[in-house]
């Protein structure tokens, strides 16, 4: 439960519907039926994730997952060695966006007359993010245990 | 780079991974790093590690090259 909880493949999901919801709201590029579709979709997978935090929290409550913390909840940090995970995963991620950005300015520019540009650039940003941070982490804590 | 046998002593106490993990207050994934060598512990943990072996820091770890 708690690796769905912290799996940035959620990020992934719920950055997609958010950017066809407003794909769809600000640019009128889906009908009406399937805004209300989306937005249902989306409550149903908050509340989903909302719960799922709350019975791990019952269910581990030496292990407990703060609903009031900034730290997103991928990072996991409860000791020296994920801590290290961390470190190696956003270092990645931070290399990403040190050349992204730019790109990403370069991109909106020369294709501003696409008028939904940046939110295609700023998905693509997100995503990729994710997916660095998940491939690097699941390298170093997707072991099974070895007796 | 940081060498180590806390597999090997892990097995002749009879710990598995999770086990070694509770005595010294991390998670399993920190033992298995460790194991893996990608991960080289502070010295407080290798200290821990080497009390719970009941032996001397340099019989679990030591730098490549050297002699154990």
């Amino acid at each position: 439960m708690e690796k769905v909880i912290r799996s940035p493949l959620i990020l992934i999901v719920s950055l997609f519907l958010m950017t066809i919801m407003l794909w769809s709201v600000y640019y009128g590029a889906f009908s009406n039926v399937f805004e209300s579709v989306l937005l249902f979709v989306l409550i149903i997978a908050l509340s989903t994730f909302l719960f799922l935090i709350l019975f791990h929290n019952k269910r581990n409550p030496e292990r407990k997952i703060s609903w009031k913390s900034w730290t997103p909840y991928e990072l996991k940090e409860e000791d020296e060695g994920q801590q290290w995970v961390t470190y190696r995963a956003t270092r990645k991620v931070y290399i990403f966006f040190y050349f992204a950005i730019p790109a990403g300015l370069m991109v909106v520019a020369v294709f501003r007359h696409i008028e939904f540009m940046p939110l295609v650039v700023l998905f693509v940003l997100g995503t990729t993010q994710y997916g660095i941070y998940w491939h690097e982490s699941r390298k170093y804590l997707n072991d099974r245990e070895e007796v | 780079m940081l060498r180590n046998r806390v597999k090997e002593l892990r097995a002749r106490f009879s710990l598995t991974q999770t086990d070694l993990a509770n005595r010294i207050g991390v998670t399993r994934q920190t033992i298995g790093l460790i194991e893996k060598g990608d991960y080289a512990p502070s010295i407080t943990l290798a200290i821990k590690m080497a009390k719970t072996f009941d032996t001397a820091i340099d019989e679990v770890f030591w730098l490549e090259g050297d002699e154990e």
